[in-house]
């Protein structure tokens, strides 16, 4: 073989490095066949060697329109990455290596933030599942109903958000795809006449999907919507819904308790979750109406002088900590009787809001994410509210008579009552508004 | 001529020659380029993007004691071919309007 077609071959195959080894063997098996053809014909090599291009330029053809295939029937990060390698060594003109800059600078943005996508739902599903699997487990074993329901609600959860992942990784796919075809199009349009032949484009026929990629996904469907027909059976869901849009609980029970205002100079309530209203009336009887909804225990005692109330969790309602942080609809209500003069009313609630109807009892009130209302009497002039107020709030405001007012402290928000020597009314939340009116 | 239309044309072109009989990549390329102004060089790239697109298929049969590559048109490649042919008589109709007319005479 003459020197020079020698020579031409291994710049080639050298330029054909990376390619598929089948694919890279058939190019060269060309090419040579081409020479041995030639010369049978009684072509001159040096001829026959200035009517072709160079090598480094007919690899670079072969190259592209391979790596074009490649990521039309399986498009990737991987075999995308090649192609633009490939098709980065085709452009002359300014122009379209300028436009063939935004688009790979888009398309990879885009897919960077499919992928980011899909790892932080992946990520979700992977600490939805134990969280729920342990939430469950604090459930006490008399309410299966409610394990399972928690359990459901994690698998069917998690299961979207695996879902989610999955359907961010396919939709790289078409993206890549369209990408390829974009570049094929600049190639052709930048490009010299060899660089016509770039490669396949729109009706290239690889469009199979992965088999075992669509099967995972099916099982995943089939999984989330198991454990979703598990947690709607519960009906947790239902119920979580309602608490989480502050609606009343479905299945509350009305206690009613009465005590007698003698020997009972304190009255210590405390809800996780239960809204408190106190109210001047009544039968000249302190008495309380609680609404019970079925996930809370609540206790209610007379120790010494003090009336206490706490209420607590029963373990049943999962995220509990969560859940009540939100304002529950159903309430307990005190009601003391008129000219009844306690050294002290303390109300706490943690998720639940406090409203006072009555500034004619020393109240102190406290509130991690609940408001806080206060009636002001309603004659009485702002500037010279009878009762001595302290209304404090971290992160609330103070609204008097429906303006922010109180001074803004580094602790937050902060209003004093004008008539020191009243009756005392301390007003506190963490997150809650308290509002005076 | 424009680069679009110069790839269609050369599919045509190798399906055309195709569909008269199998032949070989050099004789390919000679009756090609004494058609039309291509690369030579450039034909192997569309000869591989046809046979995965499924229009063409290759066969192997010895000649002087070495292998030489056949090319032969399949099934879909003479489809291929037939819609080829209607959008260029489509185009001959615009061709001969454009050039039939001559001002000047």
């Amino acid at each position: 073989m003459d020197d020079r077609i020698k020579s031409f071959i291994d710049t080639l195959a050298m330029h054909l490095e990376g390619l598929a080894e089948d694919e890279r063997k058939e190019a060269l098996d060309y090419y040579r066949e081409y020479f041995s053809d030639a010369m049978e014909e009684g072509a001159d090599p040096g001829e026959l060697l200035s009517r072709l291009d160079p090598p480094e330029k007919i690899a670079a053809a072969i190259m592209a329109g391979s790596s074009i295939r490649l990521v039309q029937t399986e498009p990737g990060l991987k075999n995308y990455s090649k192609l633009v390698k490939t098709a980065h060594a085709g452009f002359a003109g300014t122009l379209s290596a300028a436009a063939f800059s935004l688009l790979i600078f888009t398309t990879y943005s885009i897919a960077i933030l499919l992928f980011l996508g899909t790892v932080l739902a992946a990520a979700a599903a992977c600490i939805i599942l134990p969280a729920s699997i342990s939430e469950a487990l604090k459930i006490p074993a008399s309410y299966p109903g409610g394990i399972a329901g928690t359990i459901g609600i994690g698998i069917s959860a998690s299961g979207i958000f695996v879902l989610t992942a999955c359907g961010f990784y396919i939709l790289s796919r078409p993206l890549f795809r369209a990408s390829a075809v974009l570049v094929y199009k600049l190639i052709r349009k930048g490009g010299k006449p060899a660089r016509d032949t770039a490669g396949s484009s729109q009706d290239a026929s690889g469009t199979k999907t992965a088999k075992p990629a669509g099967r995972f996904v099916k099982a995943v469907a089939v999984i989330t919507a198991v454990g979703l027909v598990v947690a709607l059976a519960s009906g947790l869901p239902v119920k979580l819904f309602l608490i989480f849009n502050s609606m009343k609980p479905a299945d509350v029970t009305v206690i009613k308790q009465e005590y007698d205002i003698s020997g009972a100079s304190e009255i210590r309530i405390y809800t996780a979750h239960t809204n408190i209203r106190l109210r001047e009336g009544g039968s000249g009887k302190i008495s309380f109406e609680y609404e019970k909804a079925d996930w809370l225990d609540f206790d209610i005692k007379k120790d010494g002088d003090s009336i206490v109330f706490t209420e607590r969790s029963n373990g049943r309602l999962p995220l509990f900590s969560l859940v009540s942080l939100h304002e529950n609809r159903a309430g307990l209500v005190i009601s003391l009787p008129p000219g009844y003069d306690p050294d002290k009313v303390s109300l706490e609630s943690r998720g639940g809001t406090i409203s006072i109807e009555s500034s004619a009892f020393p109240v102190d009130a406290k509130t991690y994410t609940g408001r806080i209302n206060l009636a002001v009497p309603a004659d009485a002039d702002p500037d010279s509210i009878r009762p001595a107020i302290l209304a404090r709030t971290a992160k609330g405001t103070v609204f008097l008579r429906d303006k922010a007012t109180g001074a803004r402290t580094p602790h937050g928000a902060e209003y004093e009552g004008p008539s020191p020597g009243g009756i005392a009314i301390r007003l506190e939340s963490e997150r809650g508004d308290i509002i005076l009116d | 001529m424009d680069a679009q239309m110069k790839k269609g044309l050369l599919d045509a072109c190798v399906l055309h020659i195709l569909a008269k009989g199998d032949t070989y990549g050099y004789r390919l390329t000679r009756e090609i380029t004494g058609l039309m102004d291509v690369s030579e060089s450039s034909l192997y790239p569309v000869l591989r993007r046809l046979e995965t697109q499924g229009f063409l298929e290759t066969y192997s049969a010895e000649h002087q004691g070495r292998l030489r590559r056949y090319y032969r048109i399949t099934g879909s490649g003479l489809g291929r071919l037939g819609e080829y042919r209607n959008e260029l008589a489509e185009l001959k109709r615009i061709i001969d309007f454009i050039t039939g007319g001559d001002v000047n005479g």
